[in-house]
């Protein structure tokens, strides 16, 4: 049986067949690892000796008839802003460069439990700050469907590593579409489950009232799998709800009745010709499923960018203050006193993005500046999520483009952060309004780079938008990435 | 456009070092954010009515609580630390910073 490509389901099948066994299904991702890393850089740190000791003794589970766990012998990536434990967790950064973590995320515990092999850790945006992978301290990322172009940020080392078929699947994060805007640029299915619904515990924190931990998977059937096992509460973090887990037994079932909604606003923002025919092409498929279609309004949805980078770069001036040069690995060496250590360990530490971040997050909390910004801000957050919240008595899911455009050139907007800012307009709103969404592959453009179809659910209602994003999958296909 | 000086001053709030030319460069690229998102100033929110509480409650934050851990687990998060002494985890002076090319 070839290993190229599979699904989790397909590699289960082969496990549990004993077609190869879970030491040779991880080798197999190990080694294309080792080939593609110099070129995709998706990976900042592989753990091969502890990846293969592990896949051997899943191997003496299967061998000695123990009970397995959901995600038995699946190999994984992990976005370098998770804890693993005995792992470096950089963060993208230099200043973590060193760290080690010591002790497991909650995500990881619960991966590890479920008899996944960790491979090692994606390479991401510094501290999740970007989106395109450019601002990592361990260099960019490339698109294995052309390697002029950007992976998306900031979990692009995730969607890279299983695009390219190096993993079944990676564990992203998203405060603002970290994970479906990769997802988007690699043709690959990225899942941002609701705020509340995963711990972060042990990751890195960037935004914590937004931060949220998901999947990017080959397949939905994958991502909502992967969903069961890292979801529900966790004591370890007091933001996660006591929600119970909604049934996906049944991804299949009828979507027929599903009211769909298109928000207007969505299709007048200068989005390409291309990401929009992908859009209306999906209403097509929905609407031969016998889904229902209506034009919905959400008349503030202008305002949600700039609400995210104000409340984001707030919260990240104060999160990032614990890197002082005192707890973690690195430190200024030529600092004469307190002062200096913390000055010069983050001036060189911190990359631009970060710093520009930094300051923007100050100026937003400042004295003068307060009631102007970050007060008005929060206000306008709450409308918003009104705005969604009356739209969802109206329609089960909402449909947009992902990102305005396919993946961009490298370096094309580096030097200019406020355009690419602008490639976050239809993502940043689920994140502000407390919301669920999914990207899924939507087809190529014509000079063959993957779109995305962004699937936004109301809060809690995940089944929704992976039934809805199950029957798009399957009444359409969509290449594997041909990067060998 | 924001000044250098108040560049200065935010890095200064932020404990960062800047190079005279991270500084000429972030001047310009916060300015630029910053009018992006002054826009927000448009939004007349004083005249909404915010109806739907369960919205809100959803966007709302929430309190973490803190939980012990381990002693192994605390000790090597230490051992992480730069520069540490007798399990605590120890720094430069914090006060008396002679100014630089002096002695003593």
């Amino acid at each position: 049986m070839s290993l190229e490509h599979l699904s989790i389901a397909q590699a289960r099948k082969g496990l549990l067949n004993k077609e190869f066994s879970v030491r040779e299904l991880t080798a197999y991702y190990l080694a294309k690892i080792t080939r593609q890393n110099k070129i995709l850089n998706a990976f900042i740190s592989v753990a091969e000796e502890e990846a293969l000791k592990t896949a051997a003794l899943l191997d003496q589970k299967i061998a000695t008839k123990q009970s397995l766990g959901e995600l038995f012998g699946i190999p994984c990536g992990i976005k370098d802003l998770l804890l693993v434990k005995g792992q470096t967790a950089t963060a993208g950064s230099k200043i973590l460069a060193d760290y080690q973590a010591v002790y497991d995320a909650e995500v990881v515990r619960r991966l590890k439990a479920s008899d996944a092999v960790i491979l090692g850790k994606n390479n991401c945006d510094e501290f999740a700050m970007g989106s395109s992978n450019e601002t990592s301290a361990f260099g960019p990322v490339k698109n294995p469907w052309n390697l002029e172009r950007v992976s998306g940020g900031s979990s692009g080392g995730s969607a890279v590593a299983v695009a390219a078929d190096q993993c079944l699947f990676s564990i992203g994060t998203d405060t603002g579409g970290s994970i479906r805007q990769p997802a988007s640029f690699c043709g690959v299915v990225g899942f941002k489950p609701t705020y509340g619904r995963v711990s972060r515990r042990g990751i890195i924190a960037m935004t914590s009232s937004l931060d949220q931990a998901g999947p990017i998977a080959r397949t939905v059937e994958d991502a909502a799998e992967i969903f069961r096992v890292i979801a529900g509460q966790d004591t370890g973090d007091a933001t996660t709800v006591n929600s119970p887990l909604p049934d996906l037994g049944d991804l299949a079932k009828s979507i027929r009745g599903l009211k769909i909604g298109l928000p207007k606003e969505y299709f007048n923002s200068g989005a390409d010709a291309e990401a929009e025919l992908a859009v209306k092409n999906a209403i097509e498929i929905f609407s031969k499923m016998g889904a229902e279609i209506k034009e919905v309004s959400l008349p503030r949805t202008s305002y949600g960018l700039a609400v995210y980078y104000i409340l984001m770069p707030a919260e990240v001036s104060s999160n990032l203050a614990r890197y002082d040069g005192l707890r973690y690995a690195h430190q200024a060496e030529t600092a004469r006193d307190l002062e200096e250590i913390y000055k010069l360990t983050r001036g060189h530490g911190f990359g631009r993005e970060v710093k520009r971040r930094l300051l923007i997050g100050a100026y937003v909390l400042s004295a003068g500046q307060k009631d102007a910004y970050f007060a008005q801000a929060k206000k306008a957050q709450k409308l918003l999520a009104q705005d969604y919240a009356n739209v969802f008595k109206e329609v089960d899911i909402l449909l947009s483009p992902t990102t305005p455009a396919p993946a961009f050139k490298l370096d094309e907007k580096f030097n200019d952060p406020l355009t690419m800012y602008l490639a976050d307009i239809y993502t940043v709103a689920v994140n502000i309004a407390g919301l669920c969404a999914l990207s899924a592959p939507a087809g190529l453009t014509s000079s063959g780079l993957p779109l995305g179809l962004q699937l936004i659910g109301a809060p809690f209602k995940e089944e929704v938008i992976l039934r809805a994003a199950y029957h798009y999958q399957h009444a359409r296909s969509f290449p594997n990435c041909p990067f060998e | 456009m924001l000044s250098s000086e108040e560049v200065k001053k935010l890095a200064s709030l932020v404990k960062i070092s800047l190079t005279p030319e991270e500084s000429d460069s972030l001047q310009k690229d916060v300015s630029s954010i910053v009018g992006y998102i002054s826009k927000l100033q448009e939004l007349k929110l004083a005249d909404e009515l915010i109806t739907d509480d369960s919205a809100v409650d959803l966007v709302g934050l929430r309190s973490d609580w803190v939980i012990g851990i381990p002693i192994a687990e605390a000790k090597n998060l230490i051992k992480q630390a730069p520069r540490s002494e007798d399990n605590l985890i120890s720094t430069k002076p914090i006060f008396n910073r002679a100014p630089r090319g002096t002695s003593g």
